[in-house]
């Protein structure tokens, strides 16, 4: 019952994180964000301004002891402040109750934890079973660091201390970034989460007056945070680091029996996912399975499987395991692509996956059934970066040239990204007075999904 | 008379650091003056098989376990006299072929298992004294662990090829790669370059491997490979803060333009780190030199808007001297961090620039460490990643000749498992199949923008060997 508990748990968190990441990352429609742009030219020398610590600028010490003991202490604020954080709706950052939102004392212990080297989790990793790990922390600090901290944030814009708000994004990206260091794709997504509240943050410092140029500081964003790739590498485990029958060895061919044993243990932890499953809708899984087996293996099957006198249990588990190593080996190697090539491999492995649904059922295959949907909104944050980066050219293009929205991109004398996920330029349509332009990403093949437009509406100031 | 000081830096790099000098040389010497090279590949055709498991040749994170590997790695020789004494042979021996009786014959079997070991733990903490030494940091550890990993390893892969166990070999290479992973956690550019190194002799090692009857396909392999075996980001940002860091007054921040003395000590304290320690110059003679370089040091200072002109000649030879020479070092490392930061087409071309930058600095005083060599340096690292992609498209055509009794494809696009792109050129890999259907040349192709004798072109000239 434990496995199947924290099962749960870990699920829950997942479901909660991929909702968040539609409410949050990805509206379900296009998002449109009004940007005033108040002219600034790049800098030509001074310093950087940096919006992730450098690596020398990092001191010896574990960010997730000072992450994790914010709480302790804090009653009154627990009680009685803590849950305007996550209102339902969320209160808007300016609201009055926000304003004066006691937050000081966190921000500067997340501005501590921000500039340490190490994170050390300290998850049970090496324990097993793996899919029992409870992750409740990492669903806490997104409350602090993403949305505390982007109030915090706000407060510095409106006080006009936009050297503090821009560190308040540093803290928080720095933070995304320790909680990247786990090797959970789930918190990878939680960093994701809490990176994109930052970027939220960063386009509400663009947009204050007489906030500095950045063009050069988000230029050296990385193209993602954190450790996805360890992450993957983890999430391919899961199953046999979870199933002590698939970690102490895999049944020989022609074993009817432990063949049978892991297949039931197989679907009594899935299955669990929507309810205790019935003799009847397990046997008629199974026989699905071993029907899509049978017709996979037709074609070419494993040398030492006899197709003839090979239970139908056999068959089933063997074409789930060559179906699930299958699925991480191309996502581990299109993680590794240029976003185009990544994202196109990762399509046609979507596509493919998509189509054992029906026989399987929608996320009964592993937990990395779909990478695409990790891959997305982990690698925004470089899409994100490349198009603020567009922006703060357009800051600069402003204020060399009168001030008016040049004609195209390449009327921008500053460096002009493409975007990561197409390797196509952003699309600029700038009005025909130049006095306000239209930015958006460009469409990514293979991805219909509205979620992943984002709409810049640029206006000058006074407009 | 005393002249430029440019001359002496590259020898001043061998005063703050004896190994830098020393790995500067064996690179130049190895890896970097080698163009073309052409290899000469006999290949056994090897099918893609879906349902074995591809060998992987860098560690999964999930196979690592606790613990510092540098520890480890540092350990290796202690105890070991035999090894300090035959180290030249070792050294020699590595470079035979496989199959030499003299590599049969030389004992490097003490240290391997120690080697696995570390190539297996997660972490690897150097401990470099960085923040408190900057470029005076002793590197010797490096440079032997590096000698160990590329030497000894080297001949016990070969050892286990000669036996024909592949999986020995194979292991083999894979602890070059961690370690070679673990070497690019040390925060230098030069600790960076010996990874690369390292990374660079098991991709020779896996040429031989690949040759080997018997060995499975490894495209999957070579397809989760990083592009780089250390964080170019941040080892950039150490890079770049190497020169403040290794000057003890800058850690007390930049002095006014007013405090002399501390000028004069930011300028004597540059003097040591770059001069030739057998040849330093008198406290007269860098009076001398800096006198001569501070009305063009002033005249950098207008014109980057750094002072006004009145300011400027108010001002020390000294501070005028290092203040340029600060700047222009902090100018270099921020369009160095930008242009690595740049898709590789974009990057090349900026780092293009950038030497052509630095080539104009017209001082007789050089601006150490980041003085040129940026688009060379570049495509050095970059090469670790053009050479896998490339084994991997050799993997493609392994794939294809088992599935079409030995015969090597018309033209890549007729592969089965496509050929990977050379991941900085931008292009495909140039092939070419012979007049037998059995062989080919599989080249690098050039990459645009680069000069001719910046380019490192490497040829395959593959024959599929009949099963």
């Amino acid at each position: 019952m434990k496995l199947h508990t924290s099962l749960s748990t870990w699920c829950f968190l997942k479901a909660i994180l991929l909702g968040s990441m539609v409410a949050v990352v990805c509206a379900d429609e296009p998002t449109t964000i009004k940007l005033a742009l108040h002219p600034q030219a790049i800098e030509d020398h001074g310093p950087l301004r940096p919006i992730l610590p450098e690596a020398p600028d990092l001191k010896p010490g574990n960010a997730a002891v000072v992450l994790l003991r914010m709480p302790w202490g804090e009653t009154a604020f627990m009680t009685n402040e803590y849950r305007n954080l996550f209102d339902n709706p969320p209160l808007a950052l300016d609201d009055p109750r926000l304003t004066d939102f006691p937050f000081d004392r966190f921000a500067a212990q997340m501005r501590r934890a921000a500039f340490m080297k190490d994170a050390d989790w300290d998850y049970p990793i090496d324990d097993e079973p793996l899919d029992g790990i409870l992750l409740p922390d990492a669903s806490g600090l997104r409350v602090f660091v993403g949305t505390g901290m982007s109030v915090w944030v706000t407060q510095q814009i409106a006080k006009g201390d936009l050297n503090g708000a821009r560190e308040g994004v540093l803290v928080q990206l720095a933070c995304a970034r320790h909680l990247g260091q786990t090797r959970f794709i789930v918190i990878q997504m939680i960093a994701a989460v809490i990176a994109d509240q930052a970027f939220d943050g960063l386009e509400r410092v663009i947009g204050a007056p007489g906030s500095p140029n950045l063009h050069r500081a988000i230029a050296l964003l990385p193209d993602s945070l954190g450790r996805s790739i360890e992450a993957l590498q983890w999430e391919a485990v899961i199953e046999e680091r979870s199933m002590p029958m698939l970690r102490t060895g895999i049944p020989e061919a022609g074993d009817d029996a432990a063949w049978t044993r892991v297949l039931d243990g197989w679907l009594d932890r899935w299955m669990s996912y929507e309810g205790a499953p019935t003799p009847e809708k397990s046997a008629a899984l199974r026989a699905r399975i071993a029907t899509a087996g049978r017709e996979a293996f037709a074609t070419v099957a494993p040398a030492d499987l006899d197709l003839e006198t090979a239970s139908d249990d056999e068959i089933a588990m063997r074409f789930l395991l060559v179906t699930f190593r299958q699925i991480h080996q191309t996502a581990e190697s299109a993680w590794r692509l240029e976003g185009p090539e990544a994202i196109a491999a990762l399509v046609e492995l979507d596509t493919r996956v998509n189509r054992l649904q029906p026989t399987i059922g929608e996320g009964l295959l592993s937990y990395l059934a779909n990478p695409l949907k990790w891959y997305l909104p982990i690698h925004s944050f470089g899409r994100r970066a490349r198009m603020l980066e567009v922006v703060e050219a357009l800051r600069d293009a402003l204020a060399r040239s009168g001030g008016r929205f040049p004609a195209s991109l390449a009327a921008v004398p500053a460096h002009v990204p493409l975007d990561p996920f197409t390797r196509q330029p952003f699309l600029y349509v700038p009005s025909e007075d130049g006095r306000s332009a239209r930015l958006a990403t460009p469409p990514i093949p293979g991805v219909a999904d509205p979620r992943y437009v984002r709409v810049y509406e640029l206006t000058l100031p006074n407009e | 008379m005393i002249g430029p000081i440019r001359s002496h830096c590259r020898h001043g790099l061998a005063a703050s650091c004896v190994a830098v000098a020393v790995l500067l040389l064996a690179i130049s010497c190895e890896a970097m003056a080698d163009d073309p090279v052409e290899i000469a590949l006999a290949l056994h055709p090897a099918r893609i098989d879906p349902f074995a498991a591809s060998p992987r040749l860098l560690p999964a994170d999930p196979d690592l376990k606790p613990g510092n590997a540098a520890v480890v790695l540092n350990g290796l020789m202690a105890e070991r006299q035999g090894y300090w004494n035959s180290w030249d042979t070792i050294y020699d021996d590595a470079r035979l072929p496989v199959g030499d009786p003299r590599i049969a014959a030389t004992d490097v079997a003490g240290i391997i298992p120690d080697m696995i070991r570390a190539g297996l733990i997660r972490d690897a903490d150097w401990n470099h004294p960085v923040r408190e030494d900057g470029a005076n940091v002793y590197l010797g550890d490096m440079q032997m662990v590096r000698g160990l990993l590329e030497r000894p390893l080297t001949i016990w892969i070969k050892q286990k090829l000669a036996e024909h166990d592949l999986a020995a070999a194979t292991e083999g290479i894979r602890t070059q790669l961690a370690c070679a992973r673990h070497m690019g956690n040390a925060p230098f550019f030069i600790t960076a370059m010996q990874a690369h190194a390292v990374g660079t002799v098991a991709i020779d090692n896996l040429e031989y491997l690949l040759a080997q009857s018997g060995c499975p396909n490894l495209r999957w392999s070579f397809s989760v490979l990083p592009p780089l075996l250390f964080d170019g980001p941040s080892m950039l940002e150490w890079h770049t803060r190497l020169l403040e860091l290794s000057l003890p007054r800058l850690k007390m921040g930049i002095p006014n333009d007013s405090d002399d003395q501390a000028w004069q000590q930011i300028a004597s304290d540059y003097f040591d780190l770059i001069e030739d320690s057998k040849h330093p110059l008198t406290p007269e003679q860098r009076a001398a030199l800096v006198s001569r370089c501070a009305s063009l040091a002033r005249e950098k200072l207008v014109q980057r808007g750094l002072v006004s002109a009145d300011a400027a000649m108010a001002i020390s030879p000294e501070a005028a001297v290092m203040r340029a020479i600060l700047d222009h070092h902090a100018d270099i490392g921020r369009q160095m961090r930008l242009a690595w930061a740049l898709p590789h087409s974009e990057a090349i071309g900026q780092l293009a620039k950038l030497d052509g930058l630095a080539g104009a600095w017209d001082f007789d005083i050089d601006s150490w460490p980041l003085a040129n060599g940026f688009l060379k340096d570049f495509l050095f690292f970059k090469g670790f990643s053009r050479r896998t992609a490339m084994l991997e498209t050799v993997e493609s055509l392994r794939h294809h000749a088992a599935t079409h009794d030995g015969q090597l494809p018309a033209t890549l696009a007729d592969l089965e498992y496509a050929a990977r792109r050379d991941p900085v050129a931008g292009l495909s890999f140039t092939y070419v199949r012979g007049e037998s259907p059995s062989t080919a040349s599989l080249s690098m192709p050039d990459i645009p923008g680069v000069p001719d004798n910046s380019q490192q072109r490497r040829t395959y000239k593959i024959e599929m060997v009949s099963p």
